[in-house]
């Protein structure tokens, strides 16, 4: 009897040791951690994209309300380009995770192009679009 | 206003009014659009014609009286 329960003791002793051997999947960790943070910059970012389609696009913004912008944008496209360069690794192999970061920096750069771009104003848009469209 | 420019606006307004999958759908849309009409053009540099409709998208926006809700920054 005593002997029995001294095999079963060690053999618990046992799996706990090769339960504590086991390495921590810290990539598999790393992989959630990413993908939760990547998912809250989606919905950072949108909201931005919504100010910006509510405040400036559709409407008249103020001097200061466009140095905000100013501001703003380039700093969520850095976020974003960071948070890129890991998701965009084929060996973090998340390409729907990628694509949707893209298309959020696409619609950011095009969000900091319509107000700030110093290689086109908006008298050479206007001369593009006449030249391009004239009837 | 030209059919051709009005179609870009109108693409464009589907990038500049949906998020995520639906924006990436929208996005490549507008930029198939804006190839069509650059074969006919091919003269004029494409980042220089895509920015010009954006800036023309944002004319169009400010004339609509349909306006999205206004978001304060901060919200």
């Amino acid at each position: 009897m005593l002997d029995n329960c001294c095999l079963l003791v060690s053999l618990y002793c046992m799996s706990l040791v090769i339960v504590d051997d086991r390495i921590p999947d810290i990539q598999a960790q790393q992989r959630l951690m990413i993908r939760r943070q990547v998912l809250e910059l989606f919905s950072l970012v949108d909201h931005l994209l919504d100010v910006h389609r509510s405040t400036f696009v559709f409407r008249e913004y103020t001097p200061a309300q466009l140095e905000q912008h100013k501001q703003a944008i380039p700093s969520a496209i850095r976020i974003c380009l960071v948070f890129n360069t890991i998701i965009a690794d084929p060996d973090f192999d998340e390409p729907d995770l990628a694509a949707r970061l893209q298309v959020r920096i696409r619609q950011l750069q095009d969000a900091y192009e319509t107000f700030h771009d110093p290689t086109l104003s908006n008298e050479q848009a206007d001369g593009v679009l006449k030249k391009v469209f004239a009837e | 206003m030209n059919k051709d420019l009005e179609a870009l606006i109108l693409s464009y307004e589907k990038v500049s009014a949906l998020r995520d999958r639906e924006a990436e759908r929208a996005l490549q849309e507008f930029e198939a659009l804006l190839d069509g009409v650059l074969a006919r053009v091919p003269n004029v540099p494409r980042e220089t014609l895509r920015k010009s409709v954006i800036k023309a998208h944002r004319k169009w926006a400010l004339k609509q009286e349909n306006k999205p809700l206004a978001i304060p920054p901060q919200a």
